[in-house]
């Protein structure tokens, strides 16, 4: 070996950027423009995603995680969060693709969602799932009175109608129970990862709903805790458990533009 | 001229008044600030929240409360149900019941595992540092083997001391071959330390990276 394929073996051996490889090419140097017709169509047909359009046309990358679902080794979802760090509401664009491959892509959806701390044990066991009830049943719903603690009452009369609320199905609704999925997320808040978090997902479900004969919306409940931050392992004493509601649309890549 | 005078101490007291009750109504919006805030945290409180778990089917089971105390009641409320949540395991395990080892058990473990890890990272960054400090030396040693090599050849001309003027061109003619010889040794010098640099900063950013994707 000369001393140049030494030299190129080591230049080749040193990428450390964990934004380097990611899917759509998105990095924390990219700008997301999205095309407004898809999520708009939703919106007017009741889904209760919330984001103003006109942010659409520009959304910078905030932070970057990965999250890697129990027994799904061979899959891996990505999320590119548009929002500053402790929002309670977050905008984000999810990407699921091969663990080997991100280039590809089985699902692309455009999200956002509400975080909330649960209230007492018997809502922890509820997001948990504990005897089988709770996140993980056939469907999941929202009242009226709920919708109003995640959009503007008039955003909610607007797309709710004169229905009540709205329900959720998880997928094969006619099991009873299905246990949700549980993983791990990594968000890195620079390019380099050396400040981030770390993400114990407890349960994740996803659910989906009917707005039109071909258009749906999506709705994945997720209850997580935060490990660890910016190096620093958090103790159980100071963790506090989040439930997430995420409300979704899907996107084809080409409702997509990287710069 | 009483009337005169009169007038100007009207405009004075007019203004005097005019400055007390700008006051008064001043003080007054204030506390009808705070008033209505507080009002506004009483009904925000006033909408309790349901747990609804019992219920078959799910439903979301919290409603929102803005005001800044309730949340962190909440936040608090949540940590507590978590510590217990998380204490409870340990409490109704049958038989391990009575062995308070485990919980620091894993903590140890963990500990011991991160100590492992960062010693890894220590032999790795040492070892990374001496393939850095091998390849300057390769690459010093590469240019003393270049200086070395051409060096016998601008030796081999000796000048005759015949001439005077011609003496002196031929003097300064050596000293063009050594700079050249010194200039070789620093352009290697030069791109040996730019390579340690380029690595120095390379793995500064692959040291400090924490979270991988």
């Amino acid at each position: 070996m000369n001393i140049f394929s030494y030299f190129s073996k080591l230049f080749a051996s040193e990428s450390t950027a964990q934004d380097a490889h990611l899917p759509l090419k998105i990095n924390f140097n990219s700008t997301v423009t999205f095309e407004i017709n898809p999520i708009l169509s939703a919106m007017t047909h009741g889904a209760m995603i919330d984001v103003l359009l006109d942010n659409l046309k520009v959304l910078s990358v905030k932070s970057i995680s990965s999250i890697k679902i129990e027994g799904m080794d061979n899959k891996k979802i990505y999320r590119f969060y548009f929002n500053k760090e402790g929002d309670r509401k977050r905008l984000f664009l999810q990407v699921m693709s091969d663990s080997n491959n991100v280039d590809n892509i089985d699902e692309i959806l455009f999200c956002s969602s509400v975080t909330e701390p649960p209230v007492g044990e018997e809502d922890i066991l509820f997001f948990l799932g504990d005897n089988e009830s709770g996140l993980g049943e056939a469907s999941y719903s929202f009242s009226r009175e709920d919708l109003y603690t995640f959009l503007s009452r008039a955003e909610v009369d607007k797309r709710l109608g004169d229905a009540d609320g709205v329900e959720y199905t998880r997928v094969e609704p006619e099991q009873d129970f299905m246990p949700a999925f549980s993983g791990e997320e990594t968000v890195i808040f620079d390019a380099y990862g050396t400040t981030g978090e770390s993400r114990r997902v407890m349960n994740l479900m996803p659910h989906s709903r009917a707005l039109t004969d071909t258009l749906f919306e999506e709705l994945l409940v997720a209850f997580w805790v935060t490990t660890s931050k910016n190096g620093n392992e958090i103790t159980i004493e100071d963790q506090l458990p989040l439930a997430e509601y995420i409300f979704a649309i899907k996107l084809e890549r080409i409702n997509i533009k990287v710069i | 001229m009483k009337k005169l005078t009169s007038i100007p101490l009207i405009i004075i007291v007019m203004i005097l008044l005019g400055i007390t009750s700008l006051a008064e109504a001043r003080t007054g919006k204030t506390s009808d600030s705070s008033s209505s805030s507080s009002s506004k945290s009483h009904t925000t409180s006033s909408k309790t929240t349901t747990s609804s778990s019992s219920v078959s089917k799910p439903t979301k089971t919290t409603s929102a409360t803005d005001s800044i105390f309730a949340n962190i009641a909440k936040t608090n409320a949540a940590k507590k149900a978590w510590q217990e949540r998380n204490k409870k395991p340990v409490d109704n395990a049958p038989v391990v019941a009575t062995v308070p080892v485990p919980a620091p058990d894993n903590s140890a473990t963990r500990r011991q595992e991160q100590q492992l890890a960062d010693i890894q990272k220590q032999i790795a960054d040492a070892k990374r540092q001496q393939q850095i400090i091998a390849a300057a030396q390769t690459a010093a040693q590469i240019a003393l083997n270049n200086n070395k090599r051409p060096q016998p050849v601008p030796v081999a001309p000796i000048p005759t001391p015949t001439n005077a003027p011609v003496s002196t061109s031929t003097d300064t003619a050596p000293a063009p071959a050594d700079s050249g010889d010194t200039s070789w040794f620093m352009i290697f010098l030069m791109l040996g330390g730019m390579v340690l640099i380029f690595f120095w900063f390379k793995k500064r950013n692959t040291s400090n990276t924490i979270y991988r994707l």
